[in-house]
């Protein structure tokens, strides 16, 4: 999980919006919309307040930060709607942040996303997208025609919103980056989900594949490891994930891997050895975060990072 | 951030209050009348951004009344005039006297939800969002309503017979709009269509690859449209509880069960016939047990889903009939 809010968002610092504010620096800083646990303001009525000044059509990038005030329930919903609504007042939105909600604000899996379908037609110049959180979250069938990077951020990925991620229609899509987290927070993706994927079938302009967060990190390793896609990729992300040794063995054996630019595996279980051996393969590798397994009444487990 | 800030103006009216006609000079940020009783209207001219009345008395909203948002949900309105102006977000849920709104109703998002006395909606719509799931007397969608790129729920509403010509949506549920028999070529929906009980018997031939759904559940149109041609073993392999269980309902429990080799737990006889308790393990959710029973009258056969732990045919029926403890239950005429 997370645990600090956005500084800066699509080149830009990221500052607060706040309620009653009746001008805005369009060309200096990203707005983030959040309220306060016990606030009375909502994010829909700021977002109102700020489509309404003059200037806001040159808003190039938005973050939404924790929506639910006192409302523990509430979804994402009402803001999608809001966003919709004022679409016409954001015609040059490139980048959208949904949920930069850290710990201390909510937890990853009690964040309520919801349909976002809406969203793409809306804002077809969109080229970054970013959402936290997968619990209620859809992201329907679209077409995202300037869409380079999508990062879906959760702490267990429903298999259909890998699958709706799969099939978007985002032909210049460079970073693809999804955490697929547990099946004890909805994450039930298998390896077979990303076999169009791997085949190097879907989004041609590929560069970045992260697949973080992984409850079955080895068997991810060793069906991406000898994947058609890698050979036209230059960074392989599995990071965050419980990845072992099992898992590097694949890699270490598949030459795609060794001809990567950059290999992510921050947060494994690798022993020395094995870290050595994989330091030496050729790309420059992460192995900071090496984990130790937990063991309890007898049984050992090995965490992900991010799960509730 | 070199903003200017002020204090936004709110008012909270209280449950005897009303607003006055000079109150409205100034422009409000935020009205709220949590439980008030006395206000029938607001005063004319008020502009206020957000107007927060839901569950209040007003009866109509007044005239020449300007804001962004307005919630009236469970409020015992009947009528907003013409004049009035909406920008942002109409949500009037559950109004049941709700027969009027104005004519050019510029807001994204209206959400009529459950307002059972709504027969018509006036011209000039063109909202991003719009709800009128429930509203069972509304006969029509106006001629010109032109949705904007959001969504379409007009789920039950089932004297509706057709959709707008031309407009967009990301979604559309026409679920229970059982006259709705086709999306028109100039209506385009980007990413779903709800189609339970609708009048749809194929998907949209010029919405190819269309995401399905099924009251809330996706699905593929084999299971929407051709529930014929899905296997048993595919029904059983599949992993999604829910989808497993609308695969179940639109295959029939009555052939799957047949299909499946169900293991029959009880037998017995009633008035209607012959009774079956029937039995199979699903993987990774609770066993499907379904009764089988005749009704006396018709001498039709019905195939009713029942709890796991029922073990007989009486106990299956008597909680079929509402009834949790079998002794409870017995019945001295059946029809």
């Amino acid at each position: 999980m997370p645990y600090e809010n956005l500084t800066t968002f699509f080149g830009k610092p990221v500052e607060d919006f706040q309620s009653g504010m009746e001008a805005w620096d369009f060309e200096r800083a990203v707005p983030r919309f959040r309220v306060e646990y016990d606030s009375e303001d909502n994010v829909p009525a700021m977002l109102g307040s700020y489509a309404a000044l003059p200037g806001a059509e040159a808003t190039d990038a938005l973050v939404i930060g924790y929506w639910q005030g006192d409302d523990s329930e509430g979804t994402s919903q009402p803001i999608v709607e809001a966003l919709v609504a004022y679409a016409e007042r954001f015609p040059n939105l490139r980048a959208l942040f949904l949920g930069d909600i850290i710990s201390e604000e909510n937890e990853i899996s009690w964040i309520n996303q919801s349909d976002l379908s809406a969203l793409w037609p809306a804002f077809p110049h969109l080229e970054h997208m970013q959402v936290r959180g997968a619990t209620g979250l859809a992201l329907g069938r679209f077409e995202a025609p300037r869409l380079t990077a999508l990062i879906i951020e959760s702490g267990g990925l429903p298999r259909r919103v890998v699958q709706e991620a799969l099939a978007a229609g985002a032909p210049e899509l460079r970073h693809l980056e999804l955490w697929l987290g547990t099946d004890e927070y909805g994450g039930d993706s298998t390896p077979e989900d990303f076999a169009d994927l791997f085949a190097g079938r879907l989004f041609p302009k590929l560069n970045t594949l992260a697949l973080r967060d992984c409850a079955y990190a080895d068997d991810l390793a060793a069906a991406v490891a000898t994947a058609p896609v890698l050979e036209r990729i230059s960074t392989l992300d599995l990071s965050l994930g419980n990845l072992t040794d099992a898992g590097a063995e694949a890699l270490l054996a598949a030459p795609a891997v060794a001809k990567l630019a950059r290999l992510d595996l921050h947060h494994h279980f690798l022993t020395e050895a094995t870290m050595t051996r994989l330091a030496g393969l050729g790309p420059v590798v992460d192995l900071s975060e090496q984990q130790e397994p937990d063991e309890y009444a007898g049984e050992i487990y090995r965490n992900i990072a991010v799960s509730e | 951030m070199t903003a200017a800030q002020r204090a936004p103006a709110r008012r909270i009216l209280r449950p005897q209050d009303t607003l006055s006609a000079d109150e409205a000079k100034d422009v409000l940020d935020r009205l709220d009348m949590p439980r008030n009783e006395a206000a029938r209207a607001l005063p004319d001219g008020l502009v206020c951004h957000r107007i927060l009345a839901p569950a209040s008395r007003l009866e109509t909203l007044g005239h020449g009344i300007r804001c962004r948002e307005l919630v009236l949900d469970g409020a015992a309105i009947a009528r907003i005039e013409d004049g009035n102006t909406i920008t942002y977000r109409l949500s009037a849920r559950a109004c049941h006297r709700l027969t009027t709104l104005p004519a050019g109703l510029r807001a994204g998002i209206v959400d009529l939800r459950d307002c059972l006395a709504l027969e018509t909606l006036p011209p000039g719509l063109s909202p991003a969002f719009l709800d009128l799931e429930g509203c069972s007397a509304l006969k029509a969608l106006p001629d010109d309503l032109l949705l904007r790129g959001g969504r379409l729920n007009i789920r039950d509403c089932a004297l509706i017979g057709a959709l707008p010509q031309r407009g967009s949506v990301a979604g559309l549920d026409i679920a229970g709009c059982g006259r709705i028999d086709h999306v028109p070529e100039g209506f385009r929906v980007t990413s779903w269509i709800d189609v339970a009980g609708s009048g749809l018997t194929e998907p949209p031939p010029h919405l190819p690859g269309i995401g399905l759904r099924w009251r809330g559940v996706p699905v593929d149109a084999r299971i929407a449209f051709r529930p014929h041609e899905l296997g048993i073993a595919e029904i059983l392999e599949e992993r999604n509880a829910e989808r497993r269980r609308v695969m179940l309902e639109r295959f029939g429990f009555e052939t799957f069960m047949e299909a499946a080799e169900a293991e029959e737990l009880d037998r017995d006889r009633d008035p209607g016939g012959e009774r079956r308790l029937l039995r199979v393990d699903l993987a990774g959710d609770e066993p499907l047990v379904c009764v089988s029973v005749g009704c006396p009258s018709t001498g039709r056969r019905y195939f009713l889903r029942v709890p796991p732990t029922t073990t007989t045919c009486h106990q299956a029926v008597a909680w079929t009939a509402g009834f949790d403890d079998p002794a409870d239950y017995a019945p001295l005429i059946e029809t």
